[in-house]
């Protein structure tokens, strides 16, 4: 049964983890910073903002692709910039479909770490201070410890979401085996071409990891946050 | 410590002088601003226009502000917060960390912290987390790390709450000797007058009367027109001890010898001595309670009630102490009191001694 899988398969799985890897990394070392200057700083059009991070929650991803197509294209405003610098425009290519899965699952990153900054709260960071930490001390030494539940969330989420991305790799990558074919697409084409047998396998494959993802991310967050302790108290 | 506050929405300008060390004990009623207070002495909380100079650093004055972590503190908040990540350990340790004063004059940081967790005594949960403390344990935590590095301002904010009577006693006099060892500030806040009291060198008092006021004082000064406002007839001293015979303390005390019960009175050494009127009889009648006895004792009164408050009122608010020096000088438990002609009054009083 299982040899109706083809190179192509695999490339399409292991390029799907590599995006999803990236994505995720990516998006932590970007939203974490970003959800510090929120939970810390004041400013004028703070909620501008925080709604426009939002966006991709409720856009339909075709509406994203598009438009990231139309800006990252040969003709958009930042492909030509790209191209003045005498490289080859993003869509079509990897570092195109992880330029479109950054934009995509980015609130799935910064929501978790901005909430969990603000669940965390800056009193004991702020208690640092008074024995002589400074604000770079005192984050990495009190508040980075108290926080790094929220930044395995955040990779989780971010990671999870990005496996079944589909209508921007969809429209910013094409479907080309090998290099910008992910799990998503291969499936919709197997369908296409009326391969059920092939898309049903693929499907319960997808499934299962998908649930097996979710469980362990639900019983290792029960066991970070203290659920289960409270649970055993009560 | 000189200290100026500009105008608020809650208080008016307030001006203040203070010792560079020793005591400060800070009094008054919940939301007055005690811990507004010390939080503006951290630098955690930013009042602008303010000024503040510490042992001739500025701390902040105009466009100058020197935030928290350059600034030599020490701090117990009310909850008695500390590192929750961090086991006891950690936590003494975290507080000697980044403070390069305090390491000079130690070789040993370990050393310390086995001496300090020996003070609080913590020694047999150090290596837990504060989860695992009780309200007392934690509380002690919270001292021991805000003293442990030598700090020169010292912050705490009813640092004994959670602690009984015994360890009460034992810890403020623990601090009163590292902060004399250290010589650094203590401010002390307190919602009990006997803490106050026993604690404080140097009264600052919180009044809501909206705006916001403030006094501030000696504590022996401060004392009377505390005890005015607050209502309660009652007498405060900082003496010194004389001789000792048991356990009792002789101390000089109206031009007097005054002999009180203090077991732990060494020679020479400061005692305190609060004096409050408790009970009172008019005629056959009884009262309880301190002022608020006396003036049920007054209202119940016969026809010439208005005299007998008058001139009772009167001289003691002119500080002539009428109503308990002849007490005292006679050495009596309960004093009959003339008040005019034919009127009488009595008092019992109850003897506090802090030594």
């Amino acid at each position: 049964m299982l040899d109706v899988i083809t190179l192509e398969d695999w490339q399409a799985l292991f390029l799907t983890v590599k995006l999803a890897f990236c994505t995720a990394f990516l998006l932590l070392f970007l939203c974490a910073p970003l959800a510090w200057v929120f939970v810390v700083k004041q400013f004028w059009g703070k909620n501008l903002f925080l709604s426009l991070f939002n966006l991709p929650f409720i856009l339909p991803p075709t509406v994203l692709g598009f438009y990231l197509l139309i800006f990252l294209g040969a003709k958009g405003w930042f492909g030509q910039f790209v191209q003045l610098l005498g490289l080859s425009p993003l869509p079509f290519r990897f570092s195109g479909l992880l330029v479109g899965s950054l934009v995509y699952s980015f609130p799935f990153a910064f929501q978790p770490l901005f909430f969990g900054f603000l669940a965390t709260g800056l009193t004991e960071y702020k208690r640092a201070f008074i024995f002589n930490a400074n604000p770079w001390q005192a984050f990495w030494a009190v508040f980075f410890p108290q926080a790094l539940p929220a930044f395995f969330h955040a990779f989780l989420f971010a990671f999870a979401h990005t496996l079944g991305e589909f209508g921007v790799v969809l429209m910013i990558g094409g479907n080309i085996p090998g290099q910008t074919q992910v799990f998503s697409t291969l499936l919709y084409g197997e369908v296409e071409s009326l391969h059920y047998a092939k898309a049903n396998l693929l499907s319960l494959f997808a499934l299962g990891t998908s649930f097996l993802l979710l469980l362990s991310i639900t019983s290792w967050f029960g066991h970070f946050s203290g659920l289960k302790k409270q649970q055993k108290e009560e | 410590m000189k200290i100026f506050i500009p105008q608020n929405s809650f208080s008016k300008p307030l001006q203040m002088d203070l010792p560079e060390k020793g005591v400060v004990g800070i009094f008054g009623e919940t939301g007055v601003g005690k811990t507004t207070f010390l939080k503006f002495l951290t630098g955690l909380l930013k009042m602008e226009g303010a000024e503040l100079i510490f042992q001739n650093q500025i701390w902040q004055r105009k466009n100058f502000f020197l935030p928290p972590w350059k600034r030599s503190l020490g701090y117990v908040s009310q909850d008695s917060q500390v590192f929750s990540q961090k086991t006891g350990q950690e936590n003494l340790q975290f507080a000697l960390r980044y403070r390069s004063s305090a390491l000079k004059n130690s070789s040993n940081p370990l050393e310390k912290i086995v001496e300090s967790a020996k003070d609080f005594r913590l020694e047999s949960f150090l290596h837990l987390k504060p989860e695992k403390f009780s309200g007392g344990q934690r509380q002690r935590l919270a001292l021991a790390q805000a003293l442990i590095a030598e700090p020169k301002l010292i912050l705490l904010d009813e640092p004994m709450s959670a602690q009984d009577i015994a360890e009460k006693e034992r810890l403020s006099k623990l601090c009163k000797e590292k902060n004399q060892k250290m010589q650094s500030l203590i401010f002390y806040v307190t919602h009990s007058l006997d803490e106050f009291l026993q604690m404080a060198d140097h009264g600052l008092w919180f009044v809501k009367n909206n705006p916001i006021d403030c006094f501030s004082g000696p504590l022996p000064a401060l004392w009377p027109k505390m005890a005015q406002q607050l209502g309660v007839l009652a007498q405060f001293f900082i003496t010194q001890v004389q001789q000792i015979q048991g356990s009792q303390a002789k101390v000089p005390l109206f031009g007097d010898d005054f002999w009180v019960y203090a077991p732990n009175a060494k020679v020479g050494k400061e005692i305190r001595v609060f004096i409050e009127a408790k009970k009172w009889w008019v005629g056959e009648k009884f009262f309880e309670g301190g002022s608020s006895g006396y003036f049920n004792a007054v209202k119940a009164e016969f026809t010439g009630w208005q005299r007998f408050k008058n001139e009772l009122f009167s001289r003691w608010k002119a500080k002539e102490n009428l109503w308990l020096i002849p007490m005292l000088e006679k050495k009596e438990q309960e004093k009959k009191l003339t008040l005019g002609e034919g009127y009488f009054c009595y008092c019992s009083k109850q003897v506090k001694v802090f030594v």
